[in-house]
């Protein structure tokens, strides 16, 4: 089956297989140091040089802000959401990710630390999400952002928070976004389709883990089900700003991103689909393995800030 | 060799283990490393930190289980890539 992706892919899934062991219990923190050392190792080739700030907001959410050049009029900005299944990821493994956007978009990039399961469960990351959004809304000019030109984004699991939050705020408040962007989004923690069960199992994300994780962080199935924590059920899109979605050939929630953007087209919302060929879930992250990792995060990037099609 | 391999080792157990690393001078040189926590994830960081630690690459062919499956088989396996090298 691995012989489906790029070269550099088929390695890391060779690696990955290699080291499989059927019978190693779920240990949710240990995936979360994994995770982490793997960020340390592969994760921040060629990551551009930003200026860099830690941050602190009164919901008690903390962040880090990314600014790739300076400047004295507000600055438009992005909010991201690291992936890592609600139980792993966080500011060091995504920073890599995070100077990339900022230098390819010419926006502030601000990341954020939602509290992550199982010390927090559902809906702690929501809710984490939800208000960091509201108060570097509030607080856009004292943070130097112009608040017309504010977008959310994310990857895998932080894909689905940025959308949660962006359809949440959009029905509760007069908060709007310019932009969304979504790489490599899980939108629905209670689904199947053909694409989980296609590569569900030996491309990097194991779906019966994965699976384990949304349980962790959610352990009530109909609340999975539910709108609130998986956004691809909500009725309503036309809420939604532009679009960006990029999803990944072999990537077991492939389909949910591309599943959004056919609802949004049919909606006649402006959407931009890409997707990357023969490539994993997480492939975005790992420059030091997959080369192809800057040009997709180059592009998604410049998609952030040019014209809606 | 030796000594630069096992710190490797353990710093990739750590990292997968709740508590403190196993000190490396503990680890067996035939002990099996799953049995140790190493897990698939664990696997990748590790052929990755021994491939910087070797300033070296390790071809497709020689990425089996049982390369890597105790120190004393990772020895053997760095051994003969440096040769190459």
């Amino acid at each position: 089956m691995t012989a489906a992706g790029d070269r550099h892919v088929q390695r890391l899934l060779h690696m990955l297989e290699s080291g499989r062991d059927a019978d190693a219990p779920y240990d949710p923190v240990a995936r979360r140091n994994g995770l982490l050392q793997l960020a340390s190792l592969a994760g921040s080739i060629g990551a551009p040089a930003c200026t860099t700030e830690e941050f602190s907001l009164s919901s008690g959410v903390s962040g880090r802000i990314y600014r790739s050049a300076t400047s004295d009029t507000p600055q438009p900005a992005m909010i991201y959401f690291h992936g890592g299944g609600f139980v792993a990821g966080g500011l060091d493994t995504h920073d890599g990710v995070c100077r990339r956007l900022a230098l390819g978009s010419h926006r502030v990039v601000l990341s954020i630390a939602y509290g992550l399961a199982p010390e927090a469960v559902f809906p702690a990351a929501h809710d984490d999400a939800r208000n960091a959004v509201s108060e570097i809304v509030r607080e856009a000019s004292a943070l130097g952002l112009d608040p017309t030109r504010l977008a959310l984004a994310g990857d895998s699991v932080g894909g689905g928070l940025a959308m949660a939050a962006c359809l949440a705020l959009a029905t509760s408040s007069d908060i709007r976004f310019d932009r969304l962007g979504l790489m490599c989004p899980i939108l629905d923690l209670h689904r199947d389709s053909p694409s989980r069960r296609l590569y569900g199992r030996g491309f990097f994300v194991e779906m019966d883990a994965v699976r384990r994780d949304f349980e962790v962080y959610c352990p009530d199935q109909a609340i999975r089900a539910s709108a609130e924590a998986s956004p691809l059920c909500a009725m309503d899109l036309t809420v939604l700003p532009p679009t960006i979605i990029h999803t990944a050939e072999l990537d077991p929630f492939r389909d949910d991103g591309e599943d959004l953007a056919a609802r949004l087209v049919a909606r006649g919302r402006k959407t931009l689909l890409v997707r990357h060929d023969k490539m994993i879930h997480y492939f975005y992250a790992l420059p030091g393995m997959i080369p192809s990792a800057n040009a997709a995060l180059d592009e998604f990037a410049r998609a952030m800030s040019a014209d809606p099609a | 060799m030796l000594k630069r391999i096992t710190a490797k080792v353990s710093d990739v157990l750590g990292a997968r283990l709740k508590g403190p690393a196993p000190d490396a001078h503990a680890i067996e040189a035939c002990a099996d490393l799953r049995e140790l926590g190493l897990d698939s994830l664990g696997a990748v960081n590790l052929m990755l930190s021994l491939e910087s630690e070797f300033d070296l690459f390790i071809p497709q062919d020689r990425i089996k289980p049982q390369n890597f499956r105790s120190v004393g088989a990772i020895m053997s396996l760095m051994s003969d890539l440096a040769k190459v090298a």
